[in-house]
């Protein structure tokens, strides 16, 4: 069965869905236009019936907006089976990494339980972290026990504790936490048949490529980090970053000499960027672009659904960060500036994108 | 049911919501919409201590369960002070409890460091190796041995590899990788992080253990055996805390329970000064005895208002039955819970649904088994004993109609016919409890439509009586074609008239532009009809499993006998268990079909909400669950 009649309904259902992707006017209009064309824009984004005016801080508007990505991607789950199912579903757990996060970082500086909640994020009834029990705890080393019956997360409490230890810095907890779970994210696009996974593998990969970047400036220029530990932190598997390259990458720490070592297309696409902030908005660009670029090529597949819901992600950031910008009466400069709006459609990394698509249809034919 | 809002003192609220409580007909709800609310939310607080003592008691009982009664002296909802204080107690307690889980945690965790050295050293005897040298503390070289979790190995080497030292894997052992580590002393910085990410545990070398290893290794089994006693000790000791305790963890839990209705009022209860709210809803036949009780037992003066609910207002609906209905009413709820003012349909599903089962499987001997059965697994079943006792009780009335007995149509005389003597007239049959029962579906429609005053549905819609009237007349033509042999005008006349009445209705419903209009009424008139015809066919399968019943049973027979006489009856009664078991099981499936589909997708809206009145939560009836490290 070839995959326009495995995937007619998912097809069918992302070009429904793919129609409400917002591009940077839309945006742009949303936060500078009238308070109609703001309700024009959300309606056409499929959230015109947030009750904006009931939801009470951030925490809320995200929770909501979460659930609301969590219902479409249930939308598009339900003609999935197999590792292509797994996959998605595991991608929707995304939430719950940083609940987790919040959880951890709360109980170990001893906040309470208030205070915890107003960071969590509530996705019930797609939620299967036991949040409740977790934040009964009375102390970081009750939560830990608790969090370490899980088996998925054990080597996280065990991390967690060398942290009250004294032995751990915090930030390694949520590095162990992300890399668990894009870790997963890549196994599980592996575990997809070959016919299906080659594409969806592609996204992945870049997806791969902008986070051990990141992470690696992060780690070696931010808060210097020796090579050994940065490579440690690091989730080899992306489509340009395999082990050898971040091995070398490692032994780097400036953003111009990553930026030199760095294979073909990356290279080229950060060339002359000098700030880690630059070289993450302009990847990620770039790997929106790519998304938009498989939504648009309307090939039937699972890259069409991860593209969408990349983009979709996108869009719901965006919109949060409007409404919630605008609910804190802040400037419009400013939240597009926060927004970083200005690299919404970045010529660069469009190009990028389009070239290398070229590229990779070229070698899959 | 009634929109009630009940005025009061502020410090009569935690009083009058037990009282809500006990009495089980009081179901919270926020804010009236037709009455303007109070401001404050008076109970934030004590919402806030209650849950965090509720946790904190059910996370104590995991260790050790509450006397069967509560203690005669509580009998009022604790205050906010009080419950802190109880709050507090517990706090304390857990903490002391909590000490010694974490110390068995670090037990357990000691020991499986313990059985990793124990391996290691074994594994180190068998290579012959210096071990000596090993441990030596050296000018140049660093030398460590450890494990680091099997998972990480692959990234840990690498990363190693770039801080300059050599890595070698020499046992795998319950998902640890035991390694030795070496490099350049003091020339290399940034391993020390990445063993701590990694998880590495260093496993020690003790001296002279080349020369004497048995004794080393007893002293660690010994080693190893005194963190089991630790264990065991400090299990016992969290026993005794929680013996010691006993009385007061009692007491507090019969508070908590009581403060549990406050707790729960959230946004019903609203406040200003001295005056509370609180709003909900009451069945009309509670409210008098709702409202007595709250006046009799309340220091402060009460004022109890009551309204109709609002058009478009969501009404919870009230589900009482006997508690023998309740497995009926499980599944009339897995499809959806009545709407306010909705037929509650439980009754003539229970009714329809034992009837329909017994027509279906139809066998003395089969429905005495599964009635027979379901009484010593009363425990396992629940709820459900009844259902299967009833079902079974069908099964042996519609036997003993049919004549069969374990498939054995000889043993007894049919007080009816035996299905395979007339197949036709079974079909007939089962055709004429197909058409009552969808027009009793029909007629219930009709019924709901007129409560939710949708008087042009409920006389000329599809469902209506319209409709009704058209599939009547439908059955009276074709029996009249069937009979006679000629179409008469009385029922043509009548199928007319309800086909303009569902068409008209159709076009009425549907304002869309003239082309699609036509269209949608077309296609929706037409599977109106279809709708009728092949619903009341679909009751044809009520005759069909009755006569398949009869010929699965001679199919057994058949082969039985084939056999000796050991092999006759061994074969009877394995083809009786498989009768019993896959039919009895496709019948209960089919049933439900034809209840939901053919029922209740015509006239049960099922999108209500069940009515939950405020209750006293229990504590924790379940008893001691296995603590966090007993695994």
């Amino acid at each position: 069965m070839s995959a326009h009649s495995r995937y007619v309904y998912l097809n069918t259902r992302v070009s429904l869905m793919a129609a409400q992707l917002l591009n940077a006017p839309q945006l742009e209009s949303m936060l500078r236009g009238r308070a109609e064309d703001q309700e024009a824009l959300l309606r056409h984004a499929g959230l015109g019936d947030l009750a904006l005016d009931q939801l009470h801080g951030a925490s809320e508007l995200e929770s909501v907006l979460m659930r609301r990505q969590l219902e479409e991607l249930s939308l598009l789950l339900r003609p999935l089976t197999g590792p292509a199912r797994e996959f998605f579903a595991y991608w929707g757990r995304r939430a719950e990494v940083g609940n987790l996060k919040a959880l951890i970082r709360g109980k170990l500086s001893g906040q309470t339980r208030e205070s915890i909640e107003q960071h969590l994020i509530d996705i019930e009834p797609y939620a299967r972290l036991p949040v409740r029990t977790l934040l009964e705890s009375d102390d970081a080393a009750e939560m830990l026990r608790r969090l370490e019956r899980i088996p998925e997360y054990a080597e996280i409490a065990r991390q967690a504790r060398r942290i009250v230890a004294g032995g751990a810095e915090l930030f390694t907890v949520d590095s162990a936490l992300d890399r668990q779970y894009y870790a997963g994210v890549h196994r599980r696009a592996q575990a997809v048949p070959k016919a299906d996974r080659i594409g969806l593998l592609m996204l992945v990969g870049d997806l791969l490529d902008r986070i051990n970047l990141v992470w690696l400036l992060r780690y070696r220029v931010a808060y210097q980090l020796p090579p050994a530990e940065a490579y440690f932190h690091l989730l080899p598997g992306g489509n340009h970053l395999g082990r050898t390259q971040l091995l070398r990458l490692a032994q780097l720490d400036t953003v111009e000499a990553v930026a030199n070592a760095l294979p073909e297309p990356l290279k080229s696409l950060l060339a002359g960027l000098q700030t880690p902030t630059e070289i993450m908005g302009r990847l990620q660009v770039y790997q929106w672009q790519a998304a938009e670029k498989a939504i648009r090529d309307n090939r039937p597949g699972l890259d069409r659904v991860f593209a969408y819901l990349l983009l979709r992600e996108r869009d719901v950031r965006a919109v949060r960060g409007v409404l919630y910008g605008q609910s804190l009466q802040l400037g419009k400069d400013l939240i597009a500036d926060a927004l970083n709006l200005d690299i919404w459609s970045d010529p660069v990394a469009s190009n990028s994108a389009g070239a290398l698509a070229r590229l990779r249809r070229q070698a899959h034919v | 049911m009634a929109r009630v809002t009940v005025q009061l003192l502020a410090e009569d609220a935690r009083d009058a919501s037990l009282l809500m409580a006990q009495h089980g007909a009081f179901q919270v709800e926020k804010g009236d919409p037709a009455n303007p609310g109070l401001p404050d939310d008076p109970a934030a607080e004590y919402r806030r201590t209650y849950a965090s003592a509720r946790a904190r008691l059910s996370k104590i009982l995991n260790h050790t369960t509450l006397p069967d009664r509560h203690p005669p002296e509580v009998t009022n909802a604790p205050n906010e002070g009080q419950l802190a204080d109880i709050d507090r107690q517990l706090g304390a307690l857990w903490q002391k409890i909590s000490e010694r889980e974490e110390q068995v945690r670090l037990c357990r965790e000691h020991k499986q460091h313990i059985e990793r050295q124990l391996l290691s050293l074994e594994n180190f005897q068998s290579l012959k190796v210096d071990l000596g040298r090993l441990r030596q503390d050296r000018t140049f070289l660093d030398l460590r041995v450890g494990t680091v979790p099997s998972k990480q190995y692959a990234r840990f080497e690498e990363a190693m590899g770039l801080a300059g030292f050599t890595i070698s894997r020499f046992l795998e052992s319950n998902g640890a990788a035991h390694v030795i580590l070496a490099g350049q002393k003091g020339t290399v910085t940034g391993i020390e992080p990445v063993l701590k990410a990694a998880g590495w545990h260093a496993l020690e070398i003790p001296e002279n253990f080349e020369d004497r290893p048995e004794e080393i290794r007893s002293q660690l089994l010994a080693e190893s055996a005194q963190c089991d006693a630790d264990c065991a000790r400090l299990q016992a000791e969290i026993r005794a805390l929680c013996q010691a305790d006993a009385e007061p963890l009692a007491t507090a839990a019969a508070q908590i329970e009581l403060a549990s209705p406050y707790a729960q009022l959230g946004d019903g209860l609203r406040a200003r000064g001295g005056l509370a709210l609180i709003t909900g809803w009451v069945p009309r036949s509670a409210v008098e005895g709702l409202q007595a009780a709250l006046e009799s037992k309340l220091k402060g003066p009460v004022l109890m208002q009551q309204r109709h609910p609002l058009p478009d207002e969501s009404v919870p609906s009230v589900l009482r039955h006997h508690r023998l209905l309740s497995p009926f009413v499980r599944l009339v709820t897995n499809y959806g819970v009545p709407r306010y003012g909705e037929v509650d349909p439980t009754v003539v599903f229970a009714v329809s649904f034992i009837a329909m089962f017994g027509m279906m499987f139809g066998d003395i001997g089969h429905g005495a088994v599964i009635a027979i059965v379901a009484l010593p697994l009363r425990r396992r079943l629940g709820a459900f004993t009844p259902f299967l006792i009833a079902c079974g009780f069908s099964s042996m009335v519609f036997g003993a109609l049919y004549g069969s007995v374990f498939g054995f149509e000889e043993w007894v005389h049919p007080l009816w016919i035996s299905p395979l003597t007339d197949p036709l007239l079974m079909l007939r049959v089962a055709l004429y409890w197909g058409i009552g029962f969808i027009l009793v579906a029909s007629l219930l429609t009709v019924y709901n439509q007129l409560t939710d005053r949708h008087y042009l549905a409920a006389l000329l819609g599809g469902s209506g009586l319209a409709g009704i009237s058209l599939y009547l007349s439908l059955i009276w033509l074709v029996y009249g074609w069937f009979a006679q042999g000629r179409w008469s005008v009385a029922p043509s006349l009548l199928a007319v008239l309800g086909l303009i009445g569902v068409m008209g209705y159709l076009w009425h419903k549907n304002q869309r532009p003239l082309g699609e209009r036509i269209l949608t009424v077309i296609i929706e008139t037409l599977e109106t009809v279809m709708s009728y015809v092949s619903g009341s066919l679909s009751f044809l399968r009520v005759a069909a499993f009755s006569l398949n019943h009869v010929a699965l049973a001679a199919a057994v027979f058949a082969i039985a006998e084939m056999m000796n006489t050991v092999g006759h009856w061994i074969t009877i009664v394995v083809g009786n268990l498989f009768i019993l078991v896959l039919e009895g099981a496709i019948v209960g499936i089919q049933v439900i079909r034809l209840e939901y589909y053919e029922g209740f997708s015509r006239f049960y809206h099922g999108d209500g909400r069940a009515f939950r009145p405020l209750r006293v939560l229990q504590s924790n009836p379940r008893g001691p669950q296995s603590g966090p490290h007993d695994s």
